[in-house]
């Protein structure tokens, strides 16, 4: 209720309140505050400098104050949320790095070797060399995509006005150089292809990951799935599992990501979940309230997968995974996600009750191009008929030999 | 049958009891939303408890919002005129001269039974308190310690001058 009178003021108003008491300073420097205010204001088209409050105010083309030390008020005494949001912003990024390493991290690997070790069994792997003969390990630093980009727009994670927030590539690392947000904008675009098509000759897709069967759908008619991904440290995402069911790969040019993932039936820890897989509905804190508040009371018998991915490494995510991510610096990435053979049956189960529509398409497609799956769908739906059919009718044993003599066929 | 309900009794966390029409009293959604789970039966009988609401404070609510039901004011579009303090009618404006704490009561009465022109009103009437002050006279408007130490208040008028003296 206090914001919404703040929202009434003027920035000459709140400058004012900011000098009444601690308590008025508190809410009127707020940064998440400012940070609506700005981006209401300015939207994607905001030039930072050092924190929202300025930004909001002054002009693109206006300097800050030249004030060197501002005055740090604490919240605690006046809104939880608020001195949450300050001690978040605060702590230290090298307390949140870790050393465990929980997955493979593998090189040489064969395409036969990764379809049995982890596409059919679903297990996670890092694979250090895929990037090795990629021109983006060279020119996808910061300093060189800005030369080639600065002027050029991407979207951001950031809602504005029920669309994503898009900023220039130039305006968006000088806001992730200056920002303390405890949970920055992240340039997360599933458009980079068609803004900047120049970027898709820097990286070829790892051989493991080239069956791409949702391509059958066509550029215009198939979901989202590839993502630019940059951020600086603190930016990241919270516990998810990917759209559709599908899998993905992520692989990482510059910066340290941490990670940490649960199995497809698990449960992480502080998620609320309505643990339904095929029509899931969840929430989950962002990164850094993750570690603050939940990290410490996750039971022995919950704990997550762990895993730092370094620059030069690519993560596999099976179908179903879930993962939550913290840039540990700033970083940039690349990141797809895949239907493939090995996921077919799941993610085709999901298309259909989820989209209809495009389920329809879909397999318009797959019975010309892949009539090998379509049958599998086929036998697969058999199967769960004939359980769900004789566990309800019959005297259990009965049904049991019913169903064994049926698929054995 | 839960459309035959024409008055509702209302209960103030005090134990008053107010009697009003209830298309008025849903002008709160929350009433509303009260009246709309609870089976017509039991409406009739017993009183709707407001818990977090005080019978003088239920009292001024009513007021208003019979008031507004009879004279209804142009809907506001709200993404716009966020920020607009100046368009309050004299009749709201009487409403508001009250003394602050019954101001503030009625903001979190307002909010708890969500009734989004009376939360407007009084929050813009606070904003209005605000505007054009100095921080002394902010002060003395709500009876605020100043608890900045000589340094820091130099200091923090320093870092917010600039925005002052701009425009």
């Amino acid at each position: 209720m206090i914001w919404k009178i703040l929202k009434k003021l003027s920035d000459k108003d709140l400058c004012v309140c900011a000098r009444v008491s601690h308590g008025f300073h508190v809410y009127s420097e707020a940064e998440k505050f400012w940070k609506r205010r700005c981006i209401k204001r300015w939207k994607g088209r905001f030039l930072f400098k050092k924190c929202w409050k300025y930004t909001a105010i002054l002009d693109r083309d206006e300097a800050p104050p030249p004030i060197q030390r501002r005055i740090f008020v604490s919240a605690q005494d006046f809104s939880s949320k608020i001195w949450g949001a300050q001690i978040r912003s605060a702590i230290p990024i090298s307390k949140l790095t870790s050393s465990l390493n929980m997955i493979e991290k593998r090189s040489n690997l064969s395409y036969e070797e990764f379809i049995h070790s982890y596409a059919i069994p679903n297990r996670p792997v890092i694979i250090t060399d895929a990037t090795d003969k990629w021109k983006a390990k060279d020119v996808w630093t910061k300093e060189k995509l800005l030369e080639r980009f600065r002027e050029r727009r991407f979207r951001t994670d950031e809602v504005c006005r029920g669309k994503k927030m898009k900023m220039t590539m130039g305006d968006y690392f000088v806001y992730a150089n200056q920002n303390t947000d405890e949970d920055p904008i992240y340039l997360f675009d599933p458009t980079f292809a068609e803004r900047a098509p120049e970027l898709l000759d820097d990286y070829e897709i790892p051989i493991y990951f080239r069956e791409d069967l949702f391509s059958l759908l066509g550029e215009r008619k198939r979901p989202y799935y590839r993502w630019l991904v940059v951020g600086p440290e603190r930016s990241g995402s919270s516990f998810h599992i990917d759209p559709y069911l599908t899998s993905a790969w992520n692989s990482l040019l510059v910066g340290r990501k941490r990670w940490l993932l649960y199995p497809p039936t698990g449960h992480p820890h502080g998620v609320k979940y309505n643990g339904n897989m095929l029509a899931p509905s969840y929430d989950a804190p962002v990164p850094m309230k993750y570690f603050q508040k939940k990290w410490d009371s996750i039971p022995e018998n919950n704990r997550p997968i762990e895993v730092i991915q370094e620059a030069g490494e690519t993560i596999y995510v099976p179908t179903g995974w879930w993962h939550m991510v913290l840039n540990l610096t700033e970083t940039i990435a690349v990141t797809q996600n895949f239907c493939h053979t090995a996921n077919f049956l799941t993610v085709y189960r999901y298309v259909k009750d989820d989209d209809p529509k495009m389920k329809r398409k879909w397999k318009a497609y797959l019975v010309d191009e892949r009539p090998d799956l379509i049958e599998a769908w086929k036998n697969y739906k058999k199967t769960i008929k004939m359980a769900n059919g004789s566990s309800s009718k019959k005297d259990k044993e009965d049904g049991d030999k019913e169903a064994e003599k049926e698929t054995s066929n | 049958m839960a459309d035959e309900i024409k008055v509702v009794r209302l209960q103030s966390s005090d134990s008053r009891e107010f009697e009003v029409p209830r298309k008025i009293a849903e002008t709160s959604v929350t009433i509303k939303n009260m009246i709309s789970d609870i089976p017509p039966e039991d409406v009739a009988a017993s009183a709707i408890p407001l818990p977090n609401v005080s019978g003088k404070i239920l009292e001024k609510v009513i007021e208003y919002c019979k008031y507004h039901h009879e004279n209804p004011t142009p809907a506001v579009d709200d993404k716009k005129e966020e920020r607009r303090t100046d368009d309050i009618i004299p009749w709201d404006q009487e409403f508001c001269k009250v003394d602050q704490a019954t101001l503030f009561e009625l903001i979190l009465a307002a909010n708890y039974l969500d009734i989004k022109s009376l939360l407007d009103l009084t929050c813009k009437t606070v904003a209005n308190m605000i505007k054009g002050k100095t921080p002394e006279e902010i002060r003395k408007t709500f009876n605020i310690k100043n608890d900045f130490t000589p340094e820091e208040e130099e200091q923090v008028r320093k870092e917010n001058e600039w925005c002052e003296e701009r425009n």
